[in-house]
């Protein structure tokens, strides 16, 4: 159940057995089944959500009730609306399981444990809220100046399975481009090949 | 809002049948029902479903996967049966509210006794215990966790109780 966390946290920082051992008594295994939801819009993000198992999406809704992908998280990633996590005021955001997941979720108030026990974490949520903020300024600046070509094949580069995992309609949501121009973009490419 | 799944194992024990039918109309959780009779099962949620068609109730006959789903584990399981529960559901129910719910007839410190085993066998569990005999609204709910003693002392008011929360699990045996 914890093995992917451990080998995960492993790539980053180095902890002991025993460090590890305290680090799973902090985390709420969760199993969620496909279309159910890890937060809704309007709540509080009570979460800090590592993938064990599963691919999830985060999207918020417009007025007019489209759909925006924020982004997919696949095993092996983190993901939550920090900034209502940390806050406790009520988050934008959708999370949805679009498979059956298995999650491992940590509270603030563990994750702040954790931090405080093993002061390693500072340097591993570091790194991850450093690489965060650079691919999200890579995806604004992508979602600014770059052509859906450009996009999709980022996409592909960042979740190289999701083209087989996630319906078009939310990989085109997800890229902020229409479901045609989805299809023109993959037909472009398929014949270059 | 999300919502809470409350997973019920032994939902077809006197306690475990009463939250269950008691949850299911408010339509706030999810309830998986989990026992390892079937049949007495399969007759509580037909019983559900004819009284609460829109209820969200789910039958479960792995107790580990019934719990790993659940955001709350509500326990009414025998004695004897205390130790075996718990060796299935202590990977899944790390950092979870585990409410022990026990008939008080005719000794108090059986549900005592048993929270506090639950709370041994499940060390990273938030384990809480109420006390009720059915016969009053008046019910005491203790537990280490204040934030899951609130919560639970809000889910028995909601089934029309009047939660006195005493604390601790150790506070409780000295009422």
């Amino acid at each position: 159940m914890y093995d992917l966390l451990h080998q995960k946290i492993n790539e980053i920082i180095s902890i002991t057995e025993e460090e590890f051992s305290f680090c799973k008594t902090l985390f709420l295994p969760k199993k969620l089944r496909k279309r159910q939801y890890l937060l809704q819009e309007g709540d509080v993000c009570k979460y800090t959500a590592f993938v064990e198992k599963g691919i999830l999406r985060t999207y918020s809704v417009d007025d007019k009730g489209n759909e925006h992908i924020l982004q997919f998280s696949t095993e092996g990633w983190w993901l939550s609306d920090l900034y209502s996590f940390l806050t406790n005021e009520s988050s934008l955001f959708n999370i949805e399981a679009l498979e059956d997941c298995e999650l491992l979720l940590i509270t603030k108030t563990s994750w702040d444990l954790l931090l405080e026990k093993i002061p390693a974490f500072e340097r591993y949520f570091r790194i991850l809220i450093q690489n965060n903020l650079i691919v999200t300024q890579r995806r604004l600046m992508g979602t600014l100046s770059e052509t859906a070509e450009q996009k999709y094949i980022k996409l592909i580069h960042i979740y190289p399975d999701c083209l087989q995992r996630v319906p078009q309609h939310m990989i085109a949501s997800y890229l902020g481009i229409t479901r045609e121009t989805l299809s023109r973009v993959r037909s472009q490419i398929a014949a270059r090949k | 809002m999300v919502k809470q799944t409350i997973a019920i194992v032994g939902a077809e024990g006197k306690m475990g049948s009463f939250f269950a039918h008691g949850l299911a109309p408010l339509n706030l959780y999810r309830l998986l029902l989990l026992s390892e009779d079937e049949g007495q099962l399969d007759k509580l949620s037909r019983q559900i479903l004819l009284l609460t068609p829109e209820a969200d109730v789910e039958l479960i006959s792995c107790l580990k996967d019934g719990c790993w789903e659940a955001d709350i584990i509500i326990l009414d399981v025998p004695n004897a049966s205390i130790k075996d529960v718990a060796n299935k559901i202590r990977d899944v129910s790390t950092q979870k509210i585990v409410f022990g719910i026990s008939k008080n007839e005719n000794n108090i410190h059986s549900p005592i006794t048993a929270a506090q085993e639950w709370q041994q066998l499940l060390p990273n569990a938030k384990v809480v215990v109420a006390l009720n005999n059915l016969n009053t609204t008046k019910t005491l709910i203790a537990g280490n966790d204040e934030e899951s003693v609130l919560t639970i002392a809000g889910i028995t008011k909601k089934l029309g109780f009047q939660p006195i929360i005493t604390g601790s699990l150790s506070t409780i045996k000295t009422l």
